[in-house]
């Protein structure tokens, strides 16, 4: 997606705290060569001022024309932790040392050997749903022995993270609301009627009960039991079924949670809201355009964009 | 703290803080081991008690480490800072003087060092390490010290590269990179170091400092006690004679004090003077110059002293002129004492006194005056003496035969004399001593015989070091000193040595010379023997030997005179080298400063830059031809090779599949199958000019 390299005019630097208490030591160091005329401790007075401005050059050369780059990231639930992808890259033939990656409340330590490139996935917490953006990125060192930190201008990406509404059971399902719509008719209906058609990876809204724990101890991957309905039924998530008492939040996150549960059961379902109805269909793509309606509910500004 | 949101807002914002990290374990004892060899170093110069009390605080925390456990509680910290500080007060009786001041700087440093558990606590205690090493110099301004101070530059660098890096380094690499760092900051600390201006006199300030056991010609003369400072082999100065012309050895008397008062057989400095002195010493200083004179008969010289408490300084006989100090009318000269430390000064002096003349007066009284009576066998010497000479020179010539041919023997451990008549029992009796026996009965003597006469005390001779070389100089040392008299013939002082009356060699060869002598048992009285002239014709080990020792001394001599006692002179004539004149040199030597800085360091900015990867030409050719896919949303990533981005270009885009394939297998044969002649990398830039992305 966007890319951001960081020059000279994108880096900045200043003294840490450490870094003024060796200015005191050598303030003192001054006082005391000045008070007895020692030269040799001008002479170390001296070198460990030079120190001071070596390592500076150190600091500066330690993150200049480092290259973030920011990639796409996956829509999540809300409460659900967003992620997004950036490559921070070393172009140059130079080895980079204690970078540290800071966004928001993200932070990851960066090594970059000459030419090598990294991966991070910024982790930022979810709270409502809706499009997040990735906190401004900064890149900060104090290498090499702390007592200058650099950091680089912020870099706000273009990155944006889709957050559709926490899934939540909080109504009971009234049966009419199951194959309630015009084209598909009552076929046949067999609620909880889930026959088991296979393992397959984990997927984000998956039922805690699916989830295949033993296999998750021996090979460290999610898997999830797969279920198999029999039935070619087709389900009708409505706005209208609600309960007028639940907040639209509420409401929006039973949608969900019932979007996640038709789209697991493998029938057809559509999707109807005020505005606008997601007509009858399945499959992933169906399931995030019924989600990114929930999710972007009522946010006109973000919708349209 | 108004102020502080107003220069925020003036920054570009910051970042948040990094997480904070806890120091690895072998980092911290790392770091033990360096406090460990700074407490052994600073031992012989704080107390033994303090030392002691350090080295324990030190060990308990050691055992805190290597037990992994935290630091001890604040109870006991506070107990113990308090016992350390009644410490220092008690057995320094305050902060006052170096040597409290290391004391309380090696326990603050056990005790932060206790205390520490955060970053930032171990921080400041490398902190402490530079400070202590630094002031280290006021004890010792060796050219050692310097290599000892720098190793633990490097090394407490190094230990602040470790802790502030939050994955732990190795002990290799961190003592790479901190050699970097301090390899680097060297040439600008040199730079700093000469060009930084210094300025006449000093700051107002009046060291405190330690009463010293230093080393100094003392201002009375007990005949039999200077011995003490023949075994004393300690620098005194060093002389660089200008244009590197040394005098002869016969010559090489440098003048500090005159003593002419006589009390009991003790001579001493005398504290008043005569009129006639004042005036006498007023009319030398304003003849006194440093410039050379018209026939070029006098010899001008750098001096560079160790320290010393003493007022007066040495100078060739006989001081012409001086850049420190007054003249006075004896000849010697008299400065304010810099106390801490060494320093240099500038002096030119004739063979024979230039200043003064045959109608220069003197107080006669004051040159004659003998508080101590002579004995019996003495009075008869002295008679037999009036009777044969008729003038004052004869009588001199007379006694200084009578010591030439009697039989005399130069001894570094003479026997004591008898207190009542010291005289009587040195002429007749035991006939042995070195130079103080001597000049000593010679002037009172003279004095007896009523020839005003006074004793001088100085140093004679000298070390010459690299006398082949580019630079030779002369060095004294507190062993060289040497006392003589002088006399009041034909309205001159003349210097008489009757030491030279029975050991030539004290003065042709030197005190060295007759030490080393003495020291192998061999000076006595048949040391004329072969033992001289082994001395003097070294064999070839002995040669190398001595050539290595020349060339160190030459360094030492360097350093001291470059470094330890740079001053505004100093800097003056480095400017003058550089070849700049201009009388603002203050200006200069800040534009100097200033502009050196900044080149140095944009030299070091321009090296240090992080550098493209160099790419080769069929390299940038085809990531040339990589790129124009960009257009298309295909990007290439580092990671994937040239036969994985094919495939993905084809992919995406089919409509460029033949030259995808062609471009990418040519490419490939180029740079891995060795078919990289310039006719093929000719038509693989030729292919790659001609493709033309297109959308579709």
């Amino acid at each position: 997606m966007s890319e951001f390299s960081i020059g000279r005019r994108e880096l900045f630097i200043l003294p840490t705290r450490h870094g003024w208490y060796y200015a005191l030591i050598l303030i003192a160091l001054f006082g005391i060569a000045m008070k007895f005329d020692n030269q040799p401790a001008f002479m170390m007075l001296f070198i460990l001022l030079s120190v001071g401005l070596v390592t500076m050059l150190y600091t500066h050369n330690n993150v200049i024309n480092l290259k973030i780059r920011s990639h796409s990231s996956k829509a999540v639930y809300a409460g659900e932790n967003a992620t997004f992808p950036v490559t921070v890259s070393n172009p140059s033939g130079t080895m980079r040392n204690a970078v540290w990656l800071l966004s928001g409340g993200f932070q990851q330590l960066v090594n970059l050997e000459p030419e090598q490139n990294q991966t991070i996935e910024i982790k930022l917490p979810t709270v409502q749903r809706g499009y997040l953006l990735c906190d401004a990125v900064n890149l900060t060192s104090q290498f090499p022995i702390g007592l200058f930190f650099c950091w680089s201008k912020r870099y706000i990406s273009d990155q944006r993270c889709l957050v559709y509404p926490q899934p939540l059971d909080l109504v009971a399902r009234s049966d009419s609301d199951i194959n309630q719509g015009k084209e598909e008719t009552n076929v046949n209906k067999r609620p909880g009627n889930e026959d088991y058609a296979g393992m397959k990876h984990y997927q984000p809204g998956d039922r805690l009960r699916d989830i295949h724990w033993p296999s998750l101890a021996k090979t460290q991957k999610m898997v999830s039991i797969e279920y198999e309905q029999q039935s070619n039924s087709s389900q009708n998530i409505s706005w209208f079924s609600l309960p007028n008492k639940l907040s639209v939040e509420d409401k929006l996150s039973q949608l969900c949670f019932w979007l996640i549960e038709a789209e697991k059961q493998g029938v057809r379902y559509q999707l109807e809201m005020p505005s606008q109805t997601q007509e009858y269909d399945n499959g992933p793509a169906h399931l995030h355009a019924c989600l990114r309606t929930l999710a972007l509910w009522g946010l006109v500004d973000e919708a349209a964009s | 703290m108004q102020w502080i949101a107003t220069i925020r807002s003036w920054l570009p914002p910051m970042p948040s803080t990094p997480p904070r990290h806890s120091p690895h374990r072998t980092t911290l004892l790392q770091l033990a081991a360096i406090i460990a060899v700074a407490l052994i170093m600073h031992l012989q110069i704080a107390d033994l008690w303090i030392g002691g009390f350090a080295i324990v605080v030190f060990s308990v925390k050691v055992i805190a480490l290597l037990r992994n456990s935290g630091p001890p509680n604040k109870f006991l910290l506070v107990l113990l800072t308090i016992f350390s500080l009644g410490l220092v007060v008690v057995l320094y009786g305050g902060w006052n003087g170096q040597r409290a001041g290391i004391s309380f700087l090696v326990l603050l440093l056990t005790l932060k060092f206790l205390e520490s558990e955060a970053l930032r606590d171990y921080f400041v205690v490398c902190l402490i390490l530079y400070f202590l090493a630094a002031s280290s110099f006021l004890f010792d301004s060796s050219i050692f010290s310097i290599l000892i101070v720098t190793a633990f530059t490097l090394a407490i660098t190094a230990i602040l590269f470790q802790i502030s890096n939050p994955t732990q380094q190795s002990l290799g690499s961190s003592i790479k990179q901190s050699t970097g760092i301090v390899l680097r900051a060297l040439p600008l600390a040199i730079l700093i170091f000469f060009l930084f201006p210094r300025v006449h006199g000093s700051f107002g300030f009046i060291p405190s400092l330690d009463k010293s056991n230093d080393s100094g010609l003392a201002d009375a003369l007990v005949a039999g006690e200077m011995a003490a400072s023949a075994f004393n082999q300690e620098l005194a100065f060093r002389v660089n004679f200008e244009g590197g012309a040394i005098p002869a050895r016969r010559d090489l008397y440098w003048r500090v004090k005159t003593m002419f008062t006589e009390l009991n057989f003790t001579w001493e400095v005398g504290k008043s003077f005569s009129q006639t002195d004042l005036n006498t010493t007023a009319a030398m200083q304003s003849l006194a110059s440093l410039k050379q004179s018209d026939d070029g008969a006098s010899y001008r010289y750098t001096i560079l002293h160790e320290r010393t408490p003493d007022e007066l300084l040495p100078y060739l006989d006989f001081v012409a002129g001086s850049d420190v100090g007054k003249i006075r009318y004896d000849y010697s000269v008299r400065h304010r004492p810099t106390g801490s430390r060494s320093f240099t000064y500038q002096g030119r002096s004739t063979l024979q006194p230039s200043l003064t003349t045959a109608e220069t007066p003197i107080s006669r009284s004051q040159n004659l005056n003998t508080t101590s009576q002579p004995s019996a066998r003495t009075l008869a010497f002295l008679d037999e003496i009036r009777n044969q000479a008729n003038s004052d020179s004869e009588v001199v010539n007379l006694v200084f035969d009578y010591i030439a041919n009697s039989q005399f023997e130069y001894s570094l451990e003479p026997p004591l004399l008898d207190e009542n008549d010291p005289v009587g029992d040195f002429l007749f009796n035991t006939k042995s001593g070195y130079c103080e026996h001597y000049a000593s009965a010679f002037t009172l003597l003279m004095r007896w015989l009523g020839v005003p006469a006074r004793i001088v005390v100085g140093y004679q001779g000298g070390e010459i070091i690299n006398a082949e070389g580019a630079n030779p100089f002369l060095e004294l040392r507190y062993s060289d000193a040497h006392a003589w008299s002088e006399v009041w013939l034909n309205g001159q002082w003349q210097r008489v040595d009757p030491t030279l009356a029975v050991s030539s060699e004290r003065i042709d060869i030197g005190m060295r010379a007759i030490q080393d002598l003495w020291d192998q048992g061999l000076l006595g009285s048949g040391y004329r023997g072969n033992a001289l002239s082994d001395y003097l014709n070294p064999s070839g080990s002995a040669k190398a030997w001595l050539k290595f020792r020349d060339a160190w001394k030459s360094a030492a001599f360097q350093w001291n005179k470059w470094v330890v006692n740079y001053d505004a002179d100093t800097q003056l004539e480095l400017l003058k080298k550089l070849g700049f004149n201009n009388a603002n040199h203050l200006l200069t030597l800040l534009l100097l400063l200033v502009g050196g800085t900044m080149v140095l360091m944009l030299l070091y900015f321009i090296r240090l830059m992080p550098k493209a990867v160099h790419y080769s030409p069929e390299q940038a050719l085809y990531l040339k031809f990589v790129k124009r896919f960009r257009k298309l949303g295909i990007d290439k990533e580092i990671a994937e090779t040239p036969a994985e981005f094919a495939q993905k270009a084809v992919n995406k885009a089919p409509w460029h599949q033949a030259d995808i394939e062609a471009i990418t297998k040519a490419y490939v044969a180029i740079r891995y199958g060795g078919a990289n002649t310039d006719e093929q990398i000719d038509r693989f830039k030729k292919r790659i000019q001609r493709f033309r992305i297109k959308a579709s």
